[in-house]
């Protein structure tokens, strides 16, 4: 786990008596972007909650930057960008009131950018909260999460309930964003092609426990060995995840 | 400190529509005197309203500021950003105390200008301190809906029992300042309660309910055996 940017370490969640997390342990190296995948109910968002400190491991612990996430959450997440699966901004709060209330605590916070990106996306500054489109609350809040030029970026299913175009604009963007940066991303996310073009790692997580993590690259050529690998391919066209993924759950749901 | 400041300020912010409000309603008493043109006419019980009123407010204003956001996840907002849980909950309680006073202030203002005298301010602030501290504890505890409801059921029991042991020792009407001692700590334990209840249980519903009756009971119950032992000697 050394020199990971993000990890869990045998991490244990209980959540009123049930278990929702396994001792899952994952790592998420410099620069690269990791995507999380799971059926809903895996534990995909209690995992982001331990790695961001809001949520205490029964066992184990997640790691921000090498530090302990609950201990050193404060310090972490000025380095950190976060776009949650809801947006829990208050409904009252405008764009541009965010704005100033991240500028106040980002030391890098790069407001001529926050507008820029707002501007070119056609998103009102002065519109609350509350009366945003779904997609435009991502957006803001994907564009938030940049402004404060984070190390590492967790993006949790920014993509869920959207339509496949909207689904694609704000992959795009955010393709365009991440190549400009190389920031270290986790990406929860159930929309597999997107993976495909985004993601360098993948992990899936099936009722609480990981059960597949690595390189994507490597865990496709692994599954598509001709013949002889998992999915027993008997042809040459190449692997695609969502079989890997469909493959790995089913297997990991027969077994438990 | 500076997440601190930015989080009351945005609370106060958040809670604009409420100073025009208290500047109608505290004009509301002296209605009357201003249509027939008779001060005799601002009664006891419109006062008394006014009051009641301004304590309402602040237990609303006191639910809203932690339970609310602690139910509908929004106190993640803060939580995702770097500022530290003690800056979080301190600038929380610090946004709800200049609210709430400032709406007693608004609202007091023309019956204590007609008068010509701030001892109703005075007489509203106290207890809207404790309505506030209420409102912040019964926040955490109606919204968590978690099984800590049973602590705070003992914890209550066993405060209601001190109590009543006290006014058996009379030790009030020995001297009154055993009761404002008594009203001191219990401010002083539900705020101490709230600050731990975010500062603790960050956004986990049950284990900010934890920490908050840990905190609430124990404080509460040995302060008040403290006061009413102190007072016998």
């Amino acid at each position: 786990m050394t020199g990971a940017v993000l990890a869990l370490e045998a991490v244990t969640v209980r959540l009123r008596g049930r278990i929702v997390l396994d001792r899952v342990s994952l790592a998420v190296p410099a620069g690269a972007v990791f995507a999380l995948l799971g059926r809903n109910g895996a534990g995909k968002t209690t995992a982001f909650r331990c790695l961001v400190g809001m949520h205490r491991p029964d066992e184990g612990r997640a790691l921000l930057f090498g530090q302990d996430a609950w201990r050193h959450r404060a310090t972490a997440m000025a380095r950190l960008g976060i776009v949650p699966e809801e947006s829990d901004v208050p409904l009252d709060m405008t764009s541009r009131g965010l704005a100033a209330f991240s500028a106040a605590l980002y030391p890098r916070w790069d407001a001529a950018g926050f507008a820029a990106r707002l501007r070119r996306l056609a998103i009102s500054e002065t519109t609350p909260f509350g009366k945003l489109s779904r997609g435009h609350k991502t957006q803001v809040l994907i564009t938030a999460a940049l402004a404060g030029r984070p190390d590492a970026l967790i993006l949790d299913d920014p993509t869920l309930g959207f339509d496949v175009i909207a689904r694609r604009d704000v992959l795009v963007e955010l393709v365009r964003d991440l190549a400009d940066r190389g920031t270290t991303t986790l990406i929860a996310t159930h929309d597999i092609a997107a993976v495909e073009r985004l993601a360098s790692h993948v992990g899936v997580l099936s009722g609480g426990r990981l059960v597949l993590s690595g390189e994507l690259e490597a865990i496709k050529a692994e599954f598509g060995r001709h013949g002889d690998g998992p999915l027993r391919m008997h042809d040459d066209r190449p692997v695609a995840l969502e079989d890997v993924f469909a493959a790995v759950v089913s297997g990991a749901q027969e077994a438990a | 400190m500076t997440g601190a400041f930015v989080i009351a300020r945005h609370e106060v912010a958040e809670r604009w529509r409420l100073w025009p409000l208290a500047l109608g309603l505290g004009w509301l008493p002296l209605l009357p005197a201003r249509l027939v043109g008779d001060d005799g006419v601002v009664t006891s019980a419109s006062l008394y309203g006014l009051m009641c009123a301004s304590w309402i407010a602040a237990i609303a204003i006191g639910m809203s500021l932690i339970g609310r956001p602690l139910h509908d996840g929004q106190l993640a907002f803060y939580f995702a950003r770097p500022i530290r849980g003690a800056a979080i909950a301190g600038g929380k309680l610090l946004g709800g105390v200049i609210v709430v006073a400032g709406i007693e202030l608004v609202l007091c203002a023309p019956v204590a200008a007609h008068f010509g005298s701030l001892s109703c301010v005075a007489l509203a602030m106290v207890p809207a301190a404790l309505c506030f501290g209420m409102g912040l504890a019964a926040g955490v505890l109606v919204r968590s809906r978690s099984r800590w409801f049973l602590a705070d059921a003992v914890g209550l029991g066993g405060f209601a029992l001190e109590l009543r042991w006290i006014t058996a020792l009379d030790v009030y009407e020995r001297d009154d300042r055993v009761w404002y001692a008594l009203i001191a700590a219990g401010i002083a334990a539900l705020f101490a309660a709230a600050l731990t209840s975010v500062a603790v249980g960050r956004t986990d519903r049950e284990r900010a309910h934890a920490a908050l009756s840990l905190t609430l009971w124990p404080i509460l119950i040995a302060a008040s055996a403290v006061i009413a032992v102190a007072a016998l000697a």
